[in-house]
């Protein structure tokens, strides 16, 4: 993958009313594609589907939770490069330190600055790329 | 006997008749034959006539030899055969001769026929000279010596006697010679002799002294039966023999030439050898005044002229009977002394008036080991130990010149050269006429007695020094004697407790049984040993230890108590001590055991080497382990083995620095149980320091329950922080949207009203992440991400991060960097944190229009930022409490300054969790300066990586 723009992101929320301010956030400030699925489950159908360049993913969830949902997306050839970004209101450090160490590239605390959200992203973006 | 008839003679001794020889020849007793140079026989005498049963007119002239054949081969006529050489002998010599004894057997018809028996005779043969000096007869006298023989042959068996009988025997034969050949008295009269011949040889000898010639020869006939019988013719002679012959009386003329009767008795007294001889004096007339001075002078009598041949052997008979058994009985004495005087077995001597050693007896010998030469005179000196040498000497000599007793105890040097202590004494004698006549004495060996002083002395000094009270009674228990110390320890002194009871002594304390059970045990013989409480003479009470000790005498009767004593009264009171602290000791023991038991917490106890000495109840619960299972083992076994090696060197780290403190400090210890779980624990330790070195006490606290708390909590604030969260991340997200125009511009009070909304969402914020800081601090569970960054820069990021909220309050704010790094070890996130909210403050409590300057300055080890607003300065009643939990300026702070009041008190944490401090200043009216200072660390390469 050549260096690009941030084009496409997946949110995958559980919670409506936060998947619709991250959405509005990242499409409004951000100008971004933004998908949404609201499960596990399902963001691991709409990864294959709507190809995101990153997923932001929410880690309490019921049935399917983040860190298994990741493990999904890793174990799926199309989907295991896609780097991911977990969302979490659980923001004890060691908490935060078991997110990072599942292979995640950032891990956000709730609640957020929904007008610096798609910043953040993009710097998270932007040093990924530098790295690769 | 009567000699009148036939030699009168007148009383003064005046001329008398010639006699008929031949008749008084033939009549004299004895047996005499008389031959001529032929041998023919010329004169006989009857006696022998008699003897030899011949008649005279049958031998006379008749050859001697054919009368008397001389056989030579009859032994029984061996003496014949020498009567023929006898008379050659005299022949030839012309002197007289005495032959060999003979032994004949003879009848005794004068006292009746009472057979034969036989006797033995001595012949003597003596010449008559004639003018020319030739031999013109021999005259053969034989004497029956048979009583004289038989005297010899018991001299031989008495042994003491037998050189005296022949001295006698000598002397009398020389006597006779004298008087046969010498005295012209006895060639005149031949049987006047000195001794009778009837008088046995150990008959008293009597000493006449007598001039008168016929008066002496009557007198010597008169005593010659019963008396020995020696003359001396005036008293110049009898002095001579009297001190030659020592008769046993004397008889005395008083009218003599040369020296009389009264001159002889004066001398004789005089002499001391003869100053006891019985003197009788014969005297003519009565002159009384010359009897007087004569038994003054010491004649024991006197017989006055003419007298009886009856008279005078009765006077003289006593006395000489007297004096002989006054000698027999001084003999006797003389020899029972001397037997006593050698058997004694005491030193026994005798010393002339000049202190010359004249006798010594065996005993004095032994004793000083001198020879009877040795101690004669002045040699006994040299046995005188050289010590005693000059004492003696002066003491005896002083003796002698004064002539007094003597007595001394001196050392004399026995042949072992030891020296042997003996006492001296001597008395001086006197004779009836008050003269020193010499010094007696005697020398006792006192060695054994002075030995005996000697260990006496000892042993009193050993008991009188001895440092036991010492105290002996008599068997009645009446105290005859007690040593000083006795006296130091009962108070009493010697003087008061003789004669007395040792009942005095008693306190009362102890019952009866006691001085019962010490009688009956002591009066039986035994030793009593025991404690007893006495009581001091000034009425204080001590502790005493005694053993009593019976004496037995010679018969096994107990004589004497002995007692010794010691004052125990120190030990008795340090043991009632220690008795008491072993009391006090024991329930201390006891409560601490409860304690220990009951405690909630696992207690172990290590001694210095790291052995397990005390486990309790909880820690048996905690481990799963009996006491049993520990006691004795290495403390290492209760931990995982993986650790046990760290855990041995921070032992040594104990003992080294031994301080209360708990294990692996910030970190939970995993101890090992029983069934191979591994328990999380803390351990405290507590040093002991004992005499072996530091026991070490260790606190368990079982960790299960807290850790199961804090997950509790934990999941707890998790989740509320989660649930809290989320709705308020969709609150200020949507709010965010709205104020951001994202659905268009809103109008003015829309968007008032979305900006009240927003900025409460924000303080709730705050709230929910100030409450999980505060559990996350107070829990120590704060992890801090360290890492070594440029203060400068840190505070530049926070001025300017701030900026948005200062404009909000129309604070300006200003920043001071010093121009060089400060780098610092730390969380940038947190420090981060801290400045936020030090600013915050500052531009909340500052007035609109003011300035909040924020400067950093270093001071080498350390870097300090400050933080100054102008506000109104913190009240004073505030100042000690700004850095606690909820402490605002006033309660309407919170609303009016949008604070939770628990900022200062994160802030501080985060800082002193830094290893810095936190500080403020404040002037009431010119405003706060709060400011934090943390370790300066010197920039490493990778430095703000």
């Amino acid at each position: 993958m050549s260096s690009q723009r941030l084009e496409r992101v997946l949110v995958v929320e559980d919670d409506p009313d936060i998947q619709a301010i991250v959405c509005i956030s990242l499409r409004v400030f951000g100008r971004l594609i933004v998908g949404e699925a609201s499960s596990g489950e399902e963001a691991l159908e709409k990864a294959r589907t709507f190809a995101p360049d990153m997923i932001l993913l929410d880690v309490m969830m019921p049935g399917m939770d983040g860190p298994a949902t990741l493990r999904g997306l890793r174990g799926n050839p199309d989907t295991a490069g896609i780097p991911i970004i977990f969302l979490t209101a659980k923001a004890l450090p060691d908490e935060m330190d078991e997110l990072r160490q599942l292979g995640a590239l950032h891990v956000l605390v709730k609640p957020f600055d929904p007008l610096a959200l798609s910043e953040e992203l993009d710097s998270v973006w932007r040093r990924y790329q530098g790295e690769r | 006997m009567s000699a009148n008839g036939r030699a009168p003679r007148s009383s003064d001794g005046g001329e008398l008749p010639a006699p008929d020889f031949r008749a008084l020849f033939e009549a004299s007793p004895g047996l005499t034959l008389v031959v001529d140079p032929d041998f023919r026989i010329v004169a006989v005498s009857d006696a022998f006539g008699r003897a030899t049963m011949t008649r005279r007119e049958q031998i006379l002239g008749r050859d001697l030899f054919e009368t008397f054949p001389d056989e030579a081969a009859d032994p029984e006529a061996n003496g014949v055969s020498n009567l023929r050489a006898s008379l050659l002998r005299v022949i030839q010599s012309r002197e007289a001769d005495v032959m060999a004894l003979q032994r004949h057997d003879v009848l005794r018809r004068e006292k009746g026929d009472r057979g034969g028996e036989v006797r033995t005779f001595r012949a003597v043969n003596s010449p008559v000279l004639g003018s020319d000096g030739a031999v013109r007869y021999i005259i053969h006298r034989v004497e029956d010596v048979t009583e004289l023989v038989h005297l010899e042959e018991r001299a031989i068996h008495q042994g003491k006697h037998h050189e005296a009988l022949h001295e006698r025997a000598a002397q009398r034969e020389a006597q006779l010679a004298r008087h046969t050949k010498d005295d012209p008295r006895a060639s005149r009269q031949g049987e006047s002799t000195p001794f009778s011949d009837a008088a046995p040889m150990d008959a008293p000898l009597v000493l006449v002294v007598e001039d008168d010639t016929d008066m002496s020869a009557f007198l010597a006939r008169a005593l010659g039966q019963s008396y020995r019988v020696a003359t001396a013719c005036d008293g110049t002679q009898g002095l001579k023999d009297a001190l030659e012959l020592r008769p046993d009386l004397v008889i005395s003329d008083v009218m003599m030439p040369l020296m009389t009767g009264d001159q002889l008795v004066a001398v004789l007294r005089r002499r001391r050898e003869m100053d006891d001889v019985p003197i009788v004096i014969l005297t003519v007339k009565a002159d009384e005044a010359l009897r007087v001075r004569l038994l003054e002078e010491g004649a024991q009598d006197y017989i006055t002229k003419p007298f009886s041949a009856e008279e005078l052997l009765a006077r003289i008979g006593g006395l000489v009977t007297r004096r002989r058994q006054a000698a027999d009985r001084l003999r006797e004495s003389e020899a029972r002394f001397r037997t006593l005087c050698e058997s004694v077995p005491i030193g026994v001597f005798l010393a002339d008036p000049g202190g010359r050693r004249l006798y010594a007896n065996p005993c004095w010998l032994r004793i000083t080991g001198l020879s009877t030469e040795k101690a004669r005179d002045e040699g006994w000196i040299r046995c005188v130990h050289k010590d005693d040498l000059e004492t003696v000497a002066r003491g005896w000599g002083e003796a002698i010149a004064r002539g007094g007793a003597w007595s001394q105890e001196l050392r004399v040097v026995a042949p072992t050269d030891e020296a042997v202590w003996v006492r001296a004494t001597s008395t001086q004698i006197t004779g009836a006429d008050g003269r020193v006549t010499g010094h007696v004495g005697v020398l006792e060996d006192i060695s054994g007695r002075r030995q005996a002083e000697a260990r006496l002395r000892l042993q009193a000094g050993a008991l009188e020094a001895a440092a036991n009270a010492i105290v002996i009674t008599d068997r009645a228990g009446t105290i005859i004697w007690v040593n000083p110390a006795m006296s130091a320890m009962s108070g009493y002194s010697a003087a008061e407790v003789i004669g007395r009871n040792p009942r005095i002594l008693k306190s009362g304390e102890q019952p009866p049984e006691v001085y019962a059970q010490l009688w009956k045990t002591i009066l039986e013989g035994r030793v009593w040993k025991g404690r007893l409480v006495n009581r001091r003479k000034d009425g204080s009470v001590y502790h005493e230890e005694m053993t009593v000790t019976p004496l037995v005498g010679e018969r096994g009767e107990i004589t004497h108590f002995v007692a010794i004593k010691e004052d125990v009264s120190q030990s008795v009171r340090t043991q009632e001590t220690l008795a008491k602290q072993e009391r006090r000791l024991a329930a201390s023991e006891r409560r601490f055991r409860a304690l220990l038991e009951n405690a909630t917490e696992g207690v172990l106890i290590v001694d210095h080497l790291g052995t397990i000495a005390v486990v309790n109840a909880a820690c048996e619960a905690l481990l799963g382990y009996t006491r049993d299972e520990l006691i004795g083992q290495r403390v290492d076994v209760l931990l995982p083995e993986m650790t046990r090696e760290r855990h041995g060197g921070l032992g040594q780290d104990f003992g080294a620095h031994p301080e209360g403190r708990r294990m692996r400090r910030n970190e939970i210890t995993l101890a090992h149980h029983r069934d191979g779980s591994q328990v999380p624990i803390t351990v405290t330790l507590s040093p002991a320091l004992t005499d072996e070195g530091t026991w070490v006490l260790c606190l368990l606290t079982d960790l299960r329950p807290q850790l199961q708390a804090d997950k509790a909590k934990r999941d707890f604030i998790s989740t509320v922080s989660h649930e809290l969260r989320t709705p308020l991340t969709s609150i200020r997200g949507s709010l965010g949207l709205l104020a951001a125009g994202a659905f268009g511009a809103l109008s003015a009070e829309a968007q008032s009203l979305v900006t009240i909304a927003s900025s409460n969402g924000d303080r709730l914020l705050r709230l929910i992440n100030d409450l999980l800081d505060i559990d996350r601090i107070e829990a120590g569970g704060v992890a801090f991400r360290v890492r070594s960054l440029e203060l400068g820069s840190l505070v530049a990021q926070a001025v300017t991060v701030s900026q948005g909220f200062a404009v909000q309050y129309g604070v300006a704010l200003s920043f001071t960097s010093p121009g060089c790094e400060a780098w610092v070890n730390g969380d940038p996130d947190r420090l981060l944190q801290v400045l936020a909210n030090l600013i915050s403050n500052a531009v909340k409590y500052s007035p609109r229009g003011e300035i909040v300057s924020v400067f950093l300055t270093s001071a080498g080890t350390t870097h300090r930022v400050g933080v100054s607003d102008r506000g109104r300065g913190i009240p004073v009643e505030l100042r000690g409490r700004i850095f606690e939990k909820f402490v605002q300026s006033d309660s309407s702070d919170a609303r009016q300054r949008g604070g939770t009041g628990l900022g200062l008190f994160i802030t501080k944490a985060i800082v002193e969790q830094h290893g810095g401090s936190i500080g403020f200043s404040s002037q009431p009216g010119a405003g706060t300066t709060f400011f934090f200072e943390l370790p300066a660390l010197r920039p490493s390469g990778d430095a703000g990586t």
